[in-house]
């Protein structure tokens, strides 16, 4: 899965949290936010698949998210695949057709990640220095709390007066930090505020910023990663609050609402400078702790059902479309859906698919073959062996040669090629490069064999013989002679050159 | 100098207290008491001194990095609570970027309009 799918597929799932957050944000306990962001998370930063028949990926098959994903690096790796870079790999008779790793994308992104990086760490580290400035506190009642409650990592309260609210930091040994201004005498207000900042603490939030701020960086080009990140730290807040009114009681609302309001003010020195961003985080908030209710059983259900459902739908990735066949959705991209008997067990048929091999020309009108293979195994797909062949646009079988940099290699109808690939599971193949065909006009800079028949070539026919799977498994395409026997040398009727992809294998069987 | 006064952090005071306390003494002396007195490390006192230093508070002379207060204790002023660590950071990493999209201050019918949705919830 690469960075692109997991950017799109989490920011369909991060619209959908948004809209269930916009909703019902005073309807439903703000913990099952944390969960819906949680698994957002897992979803930016983890390049896992779950294939889900009820997938909106599934639903909405390879309308969204895949051609979206697959144009946008059609379009960045073909301006960068230079076809010298490809020659080079001819040249070296071990034709690797990959995608080159470095391009101008990949590079600007690098960048990003860097700068952001080094933002959130240069920021992280200047304040943890800072924080070390923090003098000792020695009230009673803040000794006195931090004694009645056993927690298995020591925590320490400490008192600064570089800050303005109080706030917690550390994961091994968490300080809670209070601002000098802080009211000692004021139990009532302190335990609300230890109170807040101790569930900030059994709840690892620590880790949870640093985790959003690290999917932050990486997917930084993702607007709707910037509104997660954003609205992920105001649920920690409204879900720490919630946490605190369950434990003292609806009556503590106003109380607690309170003693927000009046720190606010007491950090703004009444400005006179709005602002529309956290005047609406402040007023969420305060609405939010107001109508905080004790849960029902009601709301215990529903919460499940929504993180469930959610989950379903935008956690997980589209199934094979031959799996979405049996979700009832018609399989657009099926090729030979139609074809009758062969999809009949539940679990759909394995296969691999050619979905296509176009001829193509750089931008000095070289040409070149592309293909694309579908990959529908449970396995990754590490190396292919296939035979191709061309034909001119009257269907007549072409000669080529094909291996043109070496001058003793003979022309030849058919041609074999081994090479290195990396096909996930359910994955189709992006845009990397092809088999460059001999031209002898544009190609005159180059050691090449005799004038071939390369620029003549309309049509490809390729066929794999051999598939090697990551697991180290096998699969030998028992066609293969009646495919070459079928097309080799032959004419061939222009319209089976058109139709002849998408061209599917059925993979009966696994060898080791 | 002489006319201003200087603004110093409960932090940077404490390092100014052992040397109105104890006269011109050696940094390593500063960061051992501070260390026993607030659990400091000595890389924190250390960056404290020369803060000071900065400001004009302390002047350091050799041998031993001794550190000599510039300023008498009335000459001092605290600062203001800062609300740098607090208006950026919002002391952690968490707020950064709302800080950079707006500011986080609130207004005076602000506040009271928070007053009233809790007297209206309430």
């Amino acid at each position: 899965m690469t960075l692109l799918e997991m950017s799109v597929s989490g920011a369909v799932f991060i619209i959908a949290v948004v809209m269930i957050r916009t909703a019902a944000i005073n309807r439903l306990p703000k913990k099952i936010f944390l969960v819906l962001w949680d698994m957002v998370l897992l979803r930016l930063v983890i390049p896992f698949t779950i294939p889900s028949a009820f997938s909106i990926h599934t639903l909405i098959n390879h309308t969204v998210s895949a051609p979206a994903v697959l144009e946008a690096g059609t379009d960045h790796a073909a301006s960068a695949v230079s076809r010298e870079h490809f020659v080079v790999i001819q040249g070296m008779e071990q034709p690797v057709t990959t995608v080159p790793s470095v391009s101008v994308w990949f590079a600007v992104w690098c960048i990003g990640m860097i700068v952001f990086a080094g933002f959130f760490m240069v920021s992280y580290v200047r304040c943890r220095m800072e924080f070390r400035t923090a003098l000792p506190v020695n009230h009673a009642y803040a000794e006195q709390w931090i004694k009645e409650r056993p927690h298995k990592r020591r925590i320490s309260i400490k008192q600064s007066d570089r800050i303005s609210t109080p706030l917690t930091y550390g994961v091994f040994h968490p300080v809670i930090l209070m601002p000098k201004q802080t009211d000692w005498e004021n139990t009532e207000q302190l335990q609300y505020i230890f109170a807040h900042e101790s569930v900030h603490i059994d709840r690892f939030d620590a880790i949870a910023k640093l985790i959003a701020a690290y999917a932050l960086c990486i997917h930084w080009f993702n607007p709707l990663v910037w509104v997660m990140y954003i609205l992920f730290n105001r649920d920690l807040e409204l879900a720490c609050d919630e946490r605190v009114i369950r434990q003292f009681g609806d009556k503590s609302r106003s109380a607690y609402s309170f003693m927000l309001i009046n720190m606010e003010a007491k950090k703004s020195g009444l400005s006179p400078l709005c602002n529309h961003f956290s005047k609406n985080a402040a007023e969420e908030r305060i609405t939010a702790i107001m109508n905080t209710k004790q849960t029902t059983m009601i709301t215990h259900l529903s919460s499940c059902l929504i993180v469930l459902v959610t989950a379903g739908l935008f956690a997980t990735s589209a199934m094979a479309s031959t799996d979405s066949r049996a979700g009832g959705t018609p399989a657009v991209n099926d090729p030979k859906a139609n074809a009758g008997d062969t999809a009949a067990d539940a679990k759909g048929p394995v296969t691999i698919i050619h979905e296509s091999a176009d001829i193509l020309h750089y931008e000095d009108g070289a040409p070149y073959i592309h293909d694309i293979l579908t990959n529908r195994t449970d396995r990754t797909i590490v190396e292919t062996q296939y035979g191709m062949l061309a034909y001119d646009e009257n269907g007549s079988p072409l000669k080529l040669y094909w291996n043109f940099l070496d001058s003793s290699a003979e022309s030849s109808f058919e041609h074999m090629v081994r090479t290195k690939t990396d096909i996930l599971p359910s994955q189709t193949e992006e845009y990397r490069g092809g088999w460059s065909l001999y031209d002898g006009e544009t190609m005159g800079d180059l050691p090449t064999a005799p004038n071939g028949e390369a620029n003549q070539a309309a049509y490809s026919l390729l066929c794999l013989k051999q598939v090697v799977f990551d697991d180290g498994t096998v699969w030998n395409n028992s066609d293969y002679e009646t495919w070459f026997q079928t097309y080799a040398g032959k004419e061939t009727a222009i319209d089976k050159l058109q139709n002849y992809y998408p061209y599917e294998y059925k993979i009966e069987s696994f060898q080791n | 100098m002489d006319n201003e006064t200087v603004k110093l952090f409960d932090s940077e005071l404490k390092v100014m207290d052992v040397l109105w306390k104890e006269g011109d003494v050696p940094a390593k002396h500063v960061a051992d008491v501070l260390t026993k007195e607030l659990g400091w490390n000595k890389n924190t006192t250390y960056t404290l001194i020369k803060r000071c230093i900065k400001k004009g508070a302390v002047e350091r002379s050799e041998p031993h990095f001794m550190c000599h207060a510039l300023i008498p204790k009335e000459k001092v002023q605290e600062a203001e609570t800062n609300e740098l660590i607090n208006k950026i950071y919002d002391g952690s990493v968490d707020k950064l970027f709302a800080a950079l999209l707006s500011r986080k201050k609130l207004s005076a019918e602000e506040i009271e309009k928070l007053k009233k949705i809790v007297a209206d919830l309430e």
